[in-house]
């Protein structure tokens, strides 16, 4: 009965948030993924369950399975640790009405149990069970296997969420959780001991003697109580919402102050993005995409003047300038009518936001420079597209930005955070990207990349001469869409 | 010193403020009370161009708010927590507000110093941010932060909401200073019908947009108030 009712008060909050209902296109972009992903997760399955032993090049077809489950599960911690968000019923509505704190526990955790990633997890375990596991071990085995892999599965979902209410995600966590799987890597990459194989045995044993089956069963019991006990001790108010005080992060930067207004407003952006939670999860992603040019530029199989590659040079040196730019009012929208009845000069602020953007790209052109070691082609490649993403794609992300009008909610993280996002940042995205690729193509096409590259960078230097000019647009129209920006931000979702 | 004339503003048809002409003098505290969707925020936005006007203008020392960006030199402002940045501590705040009112960092020492008593050694030196701030601590913040850079009229929308009594009383005393030693004209709107006619010279009442009373503060205000809103 009391489940039905918190089922029902999440379905509403779900279907009546704002954001469902303003950005429908968006929320079928992410349907159609979704679905995507499933179908993918489906033929996986099918095709390991009915090609395994073909593919295996092992004698003992289900133990080079299970070393193969073995380092699924670890990536599947990995992934849940980073992704995954935690299972949370708004409480403080309930906490003052006469229900069970148990009941509310109960809830959350259970309601935890049923993601996307289980689900995963259960698509891609079902068929090998009865194909392989079935034709080897019997139907009955197949179904106590596959109840075992989901609580396991199950057991790796109860620890994250425990884990990640025990710490906050920041680099030291990052670094420690990174570590330790390397270590199980390197170990068993220099063989002090083998651990898919040691998980291996441990599955086999279990085939042979039915009864060890009951450790999963026991473990997923003892985390799931673990996980209940640490939320019945925390479940007073102050306990959870804020439990610690909040670090003032950005203080070195203080010798920006001495540049003035300008000074001002980008140490604010920087202070910004350190103390939020969602900026910082993006600044945490920011090094995993400076190093996404190391899976496409040593493989000589892509194309060095290819148009790919100016795919991978404007996102390299773009990410973070993009995701500032496109989002410089609305991460500011929880105080927009200060800044609007504030007497900083719209001139200063516009430019303070292009200078910021620009030195993004800039440290992150520098820091890309290593790959140099991968050719000098890849340096003109990296120079054009930074070069182009600070005088063309900088200003017209700045100005699209005022299209934004739903401010974002900086307490979240960023993981599937789709809150304040609209099909505009697709309009925008999608051009940025599909831009540069065209003006370079067709020089390529006439065999003359290189001519291609320099004209790429040139129009980028061009636009750094009209900046002052795109600024006073950025600035009208700024005036003219303010109003609309700030009834949109003062609407909290 | 404000002048406003024929103002207007709707929502999807229903009309929230509808003023044919108001004048606030220099000099003279202006109160603003009335029931919940009576329009005080409405017109408070308006005033600051916060929001757009469907008729009408709010002229600020002869300039059009709507036209001119020079009445932000001459005005401060706290309606809402929508000015107080949460990610910053209080000093930071205070140095970042100060800096867009042109003030050096020893005048925001200075000025800090004098807000010493109303902060009451909760706010400055905590080592917390504004947003592990208590409400009434942010309401302080904002406050003060409007009576920042020596403005000529200060705009507060509900100041004494969530204050304890001992500020809401030094808030009084405060305004009164700063009307008498600076020179301030405040507009505060309010639900405390006491406390309005403690520090205001001149009250208006607004009834569903429309100025409904518009009085001089004397001997006998609050009771008339008191009798305009007994049911």
């Amino acid at each position: 009965m009391l489940a039905f009712q918190f089922i029902n008060h999440q379905m509403k909050q779900a279907r009546r948030s704002t954001i469902w209902q303003k950005s429908l296109a968006l929320n079928m972009l992410l349907i159609f993924v979704a679905f995507i992903l499933l179908a993918e997760a489906i033929g996986l399955s099918l095709l390991l369950a009915f090609h395994w032993h073909e593919i295996t090049k092992e004698s003992e077809v289900l133990t080079s399975f299970y070393q193969l489950a073995a380092w699924y599960f670890v990536g599947s911690f990995v992934i849940r640790f980073f992704m995954q968000q935690l299972p949370a019923l708004e409480i403080r509505h309930y906490q003052s009405l006469p229900i069970k704190k148990s009941a509310l526990i109960h809830f959350m955790l259970i309601k935890g149990k049923f993601n996307f990633f289980t689900l995963i997890s259960l698509i891609l375990f079902t068929p090998f069970a009865f194909k392989q596991v079935g034709y080897y071990e019997g139907t009955a085995a197949a179904w106590i296997w596959l109840a075992g892999m989901m609580f396991f599965d199950l057991t790796i979902n109860y620890l994250v969420i425990w884990l990640k209410k025990l710490m906050v995600t920041n680099l030291k966590t990052v670094s420690v959780i990174l570590g330790l799987i390397g270590l199980l890597a390197l170990g068993e990459y220099l063989g002090w001991y083998v651990y898919s194989e040691l998980f291996a045995d441990f599955i086999t044993a279990m085939m042979e003697n039915k009864i060890l089956w009951l450790i999963p069963v026991f473990t997923f019991m003892l985390v799931y109580l673990i996980n209940y006990r640490f939320l019945r001790n925390k479940l007073y108010l102050e306990e959870l919402s804020k439990a610690k005080t909040d670090k003032a992060a950005g203080s070195q930067f203080g010798y920006l102050q001495r540049y003035g207004m300008i000074g001002e407003i980008m140490l604010l952006d920087i202070k910004l993005y350190l103390r939020n939670k969602r900026t910082k999860s993006i600044l945490f992603l920011a090094p995993i995409f400076l190093a996404y040019g190391l899976i496409f530029y040593p493989n000589e199989d892509y194309s060095r003047d290819g148009g790919f590659m100016i795919f991978i040079g404007i996102f390299i040196s773009g990410f973070l300038m993009l995701n500032y730019l496109q989002y410089a009012f609305a991460n500011e929208g929880s105080y927009w009518d200060l800044i609007i009845s504030s007497r900083i000069p719209k001139r200063q602020y516009v430019r303070a936001k292009l200078i910021t953007g620009s030195t993004v790209v800039v440290i992150s052109w520098f820091l890309t420079l290593p790959y140099l070691y991968f050719g000098q082609s890849i340096l003109i490649i990296n120079t054009a597209t930074a070069l182009f993403n600070i005088g063309i794609l900088a200003p017209v992300s700045l100005y699209f930005a005022s299209y934004n009008k739903k401010a974002l909610v900086l307490s979240k993280g960023s993981a599937f955070n789709y809150q304040g996002t609209s099909s505009m940042h697709w309009l925008i995205t999608l051009p940025a990207f599909a831009l540069p690729i065209l003006i370079y193509m067709p020089f390529k096409w006439f065999g003359n990349p290189e001519i291609g590259m320099l004209t790429l960078g040139g129009i980028g230097m061009l636009g750094l001469l009209f900046r002052p000019a795109f600024a006073k647009m950025i600035e009208n129209n700024l005036e003219d869409r303010k109003y609309q920006m700030a009834e949109g931000f003062r609407e909290k979702n | 010193m404000i002048q406003i004339n024929d103002l207007k503003k709707s929502y999807s048809g229903t009309t929230v403020l509808n003023i044919t002409a108001l004048s606030i003098e220099k000099g003279v505290n202006f109160g603003l009370v009335g029931n919940n969707g009576a329009g005080k925020t409405t017109l408070f936005r308006l005033l600051l161009d916060l929001i757009r006007a469907d008729q009408g203008e709010v002229i600020i020392n002869g300039k059009n708010v709507a036209k001119s960006e020079d009445w932000k030199h001459q005005l401060g402002s706290y309606l809402d927590q929508g000015f107080l940045i949460d990610f910053l501590s209080p000093e930071e705040y205070f140095n970042f507000v100060g800096k867009t009112k042109g003030m050096s960092t020893g005048d925001i020492e200075a000025f800090l110093e004098s807000m010493q008593e109303f902060f009451n050694g909760e706010v400055l030196g905590r080592k917390k941010l504004i947003r592990n701030l208590s409400m009434g601590n942010q309401q302080k913040t904002g406050i003060a932060a409007a009576m920042m850079g020596n403005p000529e009229i200060v705009v507060l929308d509900e100041p004494f909401n969530s204050l304890d009594p001992t500020t809401q009383s030094r808030l009084v005393k405060l305004i009164k200073k700063m009307q008498e030693t600076k020179g301030i004209t405040f507009l505060i709107s309010s639900h405390d019908l006491n406390h309005i006619a403690e520090v205001c010279d001149r009250i208006v009442v607004l009834h569903e947009g429309e100025v409904a009373q518009d009085i001089i503060t004397g001997q006998d205000t609050l009771e008339t108030l008191k009798a305009y809103f007994a049911v």
